[in-house]
């Protein structure tokens, strides 16, 4: 199947500073993306630039095989809910849905409805006097009930409770399961979301580190304990992104390549002790590994 | 759902901006003069002082906009034309709303009165007048909605550039008003009528239109 978000040597610069470098990534239609990194990686300004929200200082950026810069047919295809969205100050919540309703093609009111109930947001209530919290509800229910083939989640739950952060995941795998379209999460949460998500795009300084489905990325992290030697002569040759030493003891947490044979399989004929690594636990070596190796190359 | 009315409807539920806004600035300049005209001889036009204050809040009108909604209208994923568009037919349908109440005021008024501020429409018919009234209204919109696009396109440059380009002129000719030949020009400038006034605001408001429109393209939020 063709890619929905294709993005070709994209860069954006603001001044001095480069938020996103000579970027290339291609997405495939109907699967729950993260799009993970550290503050100021460049997901905000990422998921700008694809909405046309932003304009990318060069390359190009083709969504359902097009520009969407004021391409109407592209846009209402795509919602985009951000951490920062600002609303009309006179408007009620009741007026987001309404306003939503008649913009998003694929809308169903019953569906915001019932997450309206879930969420326990009070319709009639200004979006000025809505807690930090209700005001992520909020968009979290404009963009699962938008039901756009392309919708996008920045930091959506910020402020919102572990209940009420429960109740969108739930909601999204359900409501995906019955309507698939591709769901693009850009979050720090990676530990809560790594359960719905099935690719990885990890953003560092405004370049592609990771691209790959979670399972696969899950097969090939992993962290192996033993005596230092054993775990050592291990390592030769092998990409070791993070290493512990206690006692006479080595942790050692390695990414291994997919041409590599089976280095589980290795590290237990060793009688090295295999470990399993959350993926949020992966993203801050990987992203710690890249700083200590520039600490490295700066000296 | 066509996306312009979808862009009209962000404004009809902002009921604020658009409707009791207007309301309350009309009625806060009628309702007093009305009351003291009833007890006093009054001499100013009444429709002459509803004609000012909507001008006044067509301009701020034009200027709340773009903050107010822009940023939610391509968040929503609508396009920048589409969102121009909309806002324009927007601010044209309550032109047409102030032109309209003004009009009748004026044709009450223009009934054995000759209460200062007439003079202006002194032999003007009706739907030229409703011609003028509604353009000086729509230019005063996009004065006002050029210096907040201006604003969302090149932020604070942006404002200075665009309130120095506004203000310089007229205070240049106020000035030449004192040092050169004050007289003749303040002759010429009252001997220019309504219609030809509205006749210079038409190109002046397309081009505070045009020029909106080519900055929220390329503005961003």
């Amino acid at each position: 199947m063709s890619d929905i978000i294709e993005l070709q040597r994209l860069t954006k610069s603001y001044g001095s500073v480069t938020a996103i470098r000579d970027l290339t990534l291609r997405l495939a239609p109907n699967k729950i993306y993260g799009l993970l990194g550290r503050n100021g990686a460049g997901k905000t300004t990422l998921l700008h630039m694809l909405t046309a929200q932003l304009f990318a200082s060069s390359g190009e950026v083709k969504v359902l095989g097009e520009d969407p810069f004021e391409n109407e047919s592209v846009l209402r295809q795509m919602c985009f809910i951000k951490e920062s969205q600002k609303y009309p100050e006179t408007y009620r919540v009741m007026d987001v849905l309404k306003v939503a309703s008649v913009l998003f093609p694929n809308w169903d009111g019953d569906y915001a409805n019932m997450l309206v109930n879930d969420f326990e947001l009070p319709l009639k209530r200004n979006i000025r006097k809505l807690s930090r919290g209700m005001l992520s509800a909020l968009g979290v229910i404009v963009g699962l009930a938008s039901r756009a083939p392309i919708t996008i989640f920045d930091e959506p739950y910020l402020g919102l409770d572990a209940v009420a952060r429960g109740i969108f995941y739930d909601r999204l795998l359900e409501d995906y399961e019955e309507h698939p379209r591709t769901i693009i999460l850009s979050t720090h949460l990676i530990d809560e979301a790594s359960k719905i998500l099935e690719h990885v795009v990890l953003l560092e300084q405004g370049d592609v580190l990771i691209n790959e489905d979670v399972d696969q990325l899950r097969e090939r992290a992993f962290t192996v304990v033993g005596t230092t030697a054993k775990v050592e002569g291990f390592l030769m040759g092998k990409n070791v992104v993070h290493l512990e030493e206690f006692g006479g003891l080595l942790k050692a947490t390695l990414v291994n390549s997919r041409e590599a044979g089976d280095c589980r399989q290795q590290a237990q004929e060793l009688e090295l002790e295999v470990v399993p690594l959350s993926l949020q636990q992966l993203i801050v070596y990987l992203t710690n590994k890249k700083d200590e190796r520039k600490v490295v190359e700066s000296r | 759902m066509n996306r312009i009315q979808g862009v009209l409807s962000i404004y009809f539920r902002d009921k604020w901006i658009w409707f009791l806004t207007p309301l309350i600035i009309i009625s806060s300049a009628l309702i007093p003069n009305l009351i003291i005209s009833s007890f006093i001889s009054y001499y100013i036009s009444l429709a002459f002082i509803l004609v000012s204050s909507s001008l006044v809040y067509m301009f701020v009108t034009g200027i709340v906009s773009v903050p107010q909604t822009f940023s939610f209208t391509i968040s929503m994923q609508v396009r920048r034309k589409d969102y121009f568009l909309g806002t324009s037919f927007m601010a044209a349908m309550i032109s047409a709303g102030l032109t309209l109440f003004s009009l009748i005021l004026i044709i009450l008024e223009r009934r054995g009165s000759d209460r200062w501020g007439l003079q202006f429409v002194d032999g003007v018919n009706i739907p030229e007048l409703f011609g003028i009234l509604f353009v000086l209204f729509m230019l005063f919109f996009y004065i006002g909605f050029i210096i907040s696009s201006a604003f969302q396109r090149y932020k604070a440059k942006g404002l200075l550039t665009v309130l120095t380009i506004l203000i310089l002129p007229p205070c240049l000719f106020m000035l030449s008003l004192v040092y050169e030949d004050g007289h003749g020009l303040y002759m010429w400038l009252t001997s220019i009528s309504l219609a030809e006034i509205s006749l210079w605001s038409i190109p002046l408001t397309a081009v505070c239109g045009f020029l909106s429109y080519r900055l929220l393209r390329r503005a961003s939020v």
